[in-house]
């Protein structure tokens, strides 16, 4: 009989530091190579108008801090390529490589002719999440019917995401999750729903929103959302998009982010089905119709307008073509 | 969300009300010194995040150089500010580590489900320890099967041991959802723990998270 190997037993966290230096090239090797990128793809281009952001030129000091042989490979590429040259002595090296750091950032001369390799100012250099998009089979369309009673969504087709409800009163920082509520009419198969409920709001109002899981979720393969819900009052309803999230959140989105893609809705005080094509979901302040392959999140949106709200949400899923009953 | 909420997500304020720090302000205008400074000051973090989300291949390099690589680009582009303390550019950078952990884990498993070529799946460390890279592996297998939003939070606090309130900041949740989130992750890691033989053995010998 063979002895079972003993494990090592320090806390996991060694461990991992211990796999870690392990699979580790050395620090030393790692800034090279990144500052070799850095050198390539933002010092060489950096110019006053997109690499300082108060739009002044370089100071005093920055320059200073260029004008030793071992930091010289700070400068541009194109002035790294005089080092060699001027290596020696140390006080010609300094001049000349003041002197070429300088021409850039005069304001006089007639502006420097953008690299090639410069992407258009206006266009966000970062990665998209649709490049990693996870795509919805299109056989399993519920979301959530919340009877699990749980803040999660229905672990299908890789979503995963927490309900949470929003409101222009919250503190900053705040992201409660929204469990479900006993229904005012529960039957033995249908026992709970989202439930909201709230006063006056003056900013933007009150959301329920959950993201899918996958910042980019491909849910192509379905043609809309539908959902029962119950007022009485207005709701709009519908999609946020990864371009609408701020690259911050994983997002695509660098400026007026948060324009999800919704439709209005008018609840009856009893409960009914509203069912949503993706054609029928739109933004406040563009016309950018929705992409269902970049889908972020489900959101649900009463407008300071409508409130104060009592709003029940429950069943809420994808369709396919003429499924579901109901419209807005 | 509020207004101020979402100028904050944009920013990374967070601690603008103390003291100018240099480091931000160097880093927001692109110097050289700065970014060599915050990379081997940061580098084991982010080795350290896209370990535990990814694995401990040989690709580990590669992506903390696009971890780097995507701040300095954020920044560059005008997509972040930089401003307040250093603590809140540590936990920025973490959040971008995160993510790009996670689309790499996103994308070998769609290469496998693909079945295109792929080295993806787990990595084994040259010269790691076997029992230390077994124990780690069926570690990832269960934290793995958490759900999403438990994750992070169980990778930053048990292996970056990193604060509650560095992980709200981090995740830009509340310190009272890391708790909360950090008890459910403890609660069905132990669970899932249970019934892994390795780490059956390896708590039952005096391991622990």
């Amino acid at each position: 009989m063979t002895e079972r190997r003993r494990s090592d037993t320090r806390p996991l966290a060694d461990l991992h530091e211990d796999a870690l230096r392990e699979t580790d090239a050395g620090a030393g090797e790692g800034a090279e190579r990144y500052m070799a990128w850095f050198d390539r793809h933002v010092a060489a281009e950096a110019s006053p108008a997109d690499g300082q952001a108060d739009g002044r030129p370089p100071s005093a000091s920055a320059v200073d801090a260029t004008a030793t042989p071992e930091n010289a490979r700070s400068l541009p590429a194109r002035a790294r390529a005089l080092v060699p040259v001027v290596i020696f002595p140390a006080a010609l090296a300094a001049a000349a490589v003041l002197a070429v750091w300088l021409v850039p950032s005069r304001p006089d001369p007639a502006p420097v002719q953008p690299s090639p390799r410069i992407p258009p100012p206006a266009a966000p250099m970062f990665d998209d999440p649709c490049r990693s998009a996870v795509r919805a089979r299109g056989d399993s369309p519920l979301l959530d019917d919340f009877e699990d009673g749980n803040e999660l969504v229905a672990l299908r087709e890789a979503r995963n995401g927490y309900w949470v409800t929003l409101s222009d009163t919250d503190p900053d920082g705040a992201e409660p999750v929204l469990v479900p509520s006993l229904r005012l009419d529960p039957s033995p198969g249908n026992r709970y729903a989202l439930h909201v409920a709230g006063g006056r709001r003056r900013t933007w109002g009150a959301s329920v929103q959950v993201e899918l899981g996958p910042p980019c979720y491909d849910a192509s393969a379905y043609s809309g959302i539908a959902f029962e819900a119950r007022g009485p009052g207005r709701l709009y309803a519908g999609v946020r998009a990864v371009d609408a999230v701020p690259v911050a959140r994983g997002g695509a989105c660098t400026e007026g982010c948060y324009q999800s893609h919704l439709a209005l809705v008018t609840l009856e005080s009893g409960w009914k089905t509203y069912v949503l094509s993706w054609s029928m979901l739109h933004q406040d302040a563009a016309t950018t119709p929705l992409d269902p392959r970049r889908a972020n999140g489900i959101e649900f949106l009463v407008r300071p307008d409508d409130t104060p709200y009592d709003v029940w949400i429950d069943d809420v899923r994808f369709v396919h073509d003429s499924t579901d009953g109901g419209s807005p | 969300m509020s207004d101020e909420r979402r100028e904050a997500h944009e920013s990374f304020e967070s601690e603008a009300a103390a003291r100018p720090h240099p480091l931000p302000a160097l880093l927001q205008r692109l110097d050289r010194e700065a970014w060599k400074h915050f990379y081997l000051e940061h580098r084991r973090l982010v080795r350290g995040i896209l370990a535990s989300v990814s694995g401990y291949g040989p690709e580990l390099d590669d992506l903390t150089q696009q971890v780097f690589a995507t701040a300095a680009n954020l920044v560059r582009s005008g997509a972040v500010v930089l401003r307040g303390q250093p603590s809140g550019l540590r936990a920025w950078l973490a959040a971008i580590a995160d993510r790009h952990g996670r689309d790499e884990r996103r994308r070998r498993r769609s290469a496998r489900h693909a079945s295109i070529p792929n080295d993806g799946g787990e990595r084994v460390a040259a010269g790691l320890d076997p029992v230390v890279h077994q124990t780690l592996s069926h570690a990832r297998q269960v934290w793995e099967r958490l759900p999403e939003p438990l994750q992070s939070p169980w990778i930053l606090r048990h292996l970056e041991r990193m604060t509650v309130d560095e992980i709200a900041r981090t995740l830009e949740i509340s310190a009272a959802t890391v708790k909360r989130r950090l008890t459910q992750a403890d609660a069905q890691f132990q669970a899932m723990a249970d019934l892994d033989p390795v780490l059956v053995d390896y708590f039952r010998d005096g391991g622990r998270v």
